[in-house]
């Protein structure tokens, strides 16, 4: 199963498990807006995570994941149940986040000072271990994190969204409107670079576990 | 011979098994004896495994009460969405469109009109030889000197300048004796 359908699964009640996310949007297309509260509490960690990886800042990821809810909730109606809700949602997020992307991009070109964002240090959420391992998964988080934001847009894109997310290629090329051969190319020269990125990190593991 | 760029090619569906068998022996081959090729293969699905394990990020507590906020506040704030924004730009595109048609009929209108009064007038000016005093007339109209012959004519026969030009003429007529006088 995807990791995208796991985390709505963690974040879901036990009459979320039951309706499909096609049946909660027709819901709430009809007027029930506790449909449009369980889509939230469905979707709002697996696409924060989707954003924050894309984006690089969770403060503007979560933004951006507001956005996405509020438009999904303004234009309801457009949505036609040919296309599965997730690709839907997803798309949303992604044009979203591209468009911020092209934002900051221009703040940068026309700013004295261009050390933006994409280099500052990010915020971790806490995680309950013991301090070295907090501290060694902290620091490959980082590294992991800095290497999947110097890849272009389209391959950062398409590598969360199939490593990360672990959609399918066909999701994948729907999500982003792109031949399905594009998204299979994007994603294989995306995995080269990183494997090339970050050799010294996978070398290491290689070394720790023989 | 497969090469190491085709290979690379290919990579990830090796690792994935989504190659046709033959192809799948022949990139085999191929890394039993290129070493940076088997290399890549397999770090690849160390790259995949930590992709997959990095720290999930949590939405903030009161996530859903600014979302609710948000949406509150746009019931006031009419939202435009990107379809009634087409929707608009195009009925925009169309008024113009509308605009410029009638304008550019009205002007074209205008004009056409403009040239049947034109038109023989021109056509009248053309008999005129360039040094006939008539023309002169017309050509010193604004100077600061008066045209006592002129006036005269017009009084005498109360036509204008072009119907009096268009006249068969006595020599005395065609060459008229013209008297400036100074206006001030």
């Amino acid at each position: 199963m995807a990791k995208h359908e796991n985390s709505a699964e963690t974040y879901s009640i036990k009459s979320d498990t039951i309706a499909t996310d096609e049946e909660l949007i027709a819901r709430f297309q009809k007027g029930d807006e506790y449909a449009f509260d369980q889509i939230v509490r469905r979707y709002k960690d697996p696409l924060l995570n989707f954003v924050y990886r894309f984006v690089g800042d969770t403060i503007e990821a979560e933004d951006i994941v507001q956005d996405t809810f509020y438009r999904v909730y303004k234009n309801k109606h457009y949505y036609k149940e040919v296309a599965k809700f997730s690709t839907w949602i997803y798309t949303i997020a992604g044009n979203l986040s591209k468009t911020e992307l092209r934002r900051r991009r221009r703040r940068k070109f026309f700013s004295i000072h261009s050390d933006s964002t994409t280099e500052k240090e990010y915020e971790l959420p806490d995680n309950s271990k013991n301090p070295e391992t907090k501290a060694n998964s902290s620091v490959t988080e980082r590294i992991i994190h800095k290497a999947i934001s110097k890849l272009p847009p389209k391959f950062r894109q398409v590598i969360i969204l199939r490593d990360v997310q672990e959609f399918s290629y066909e999701e994948i090329a729907s999500i982003l409107k792109v031949p399905l051969g594009t998204v299979k190319s994007r994603v294989n020269r995306a995995r080269l670079r990183l494997q090339d990125d970050l050799k010294f990190l996978v070398s290491d593991l290689n070394d720790m576990s023989n | 011979m497969i090469d190491c760029d085709k290979v690379k090619e290919f990579i990830s569906d090796y690792i994935e098994k989504r190659l046709s068998p033959n192809l799948r022996t022949e990139l085999d081959n191929h890394f039993q004896f290129c070493t940076s090729c088997k290399l890549v293969v397999k770090r690849i699905p160390k790259v995949q495994s930590l992709m997959g394990n990095l720290i999930s990020v949590q939405c903030s507590n009161n996530f859903n009460l600014k979302l609710r906020e948000k949406i509150a506040n746009s019931e006031n704030d009419p939202y435009v969405s990107r379809d009634s924004f087409k929707k608009l730009s195009y009925g925009f595109s169309f008024a113009i469109f509308i605009v410029l048609i009638v304008f550019g009929f009205n002007f074209f209108n205008q004009v056409e009109s403009d040239s049947n009064i034109i038109l023989p007038q021109v056509q009248n000016q053309e008999s005129l030889s360039p040094s006939t005093p008539s023309n002169q007339y017309i050509k010193h109209a604004s100077s600061n000197l008066s045209q006592t012959e002129e006036l005269n004519i017009r009084t005498k026969d109360g036509e204008g300048v072009y119907s009096d030009s268009t006249k068969i003429k006595s020599p005395e007529e065609k060459n008229p004796r013209v008297k400036y006088v100074d206006s001030k």
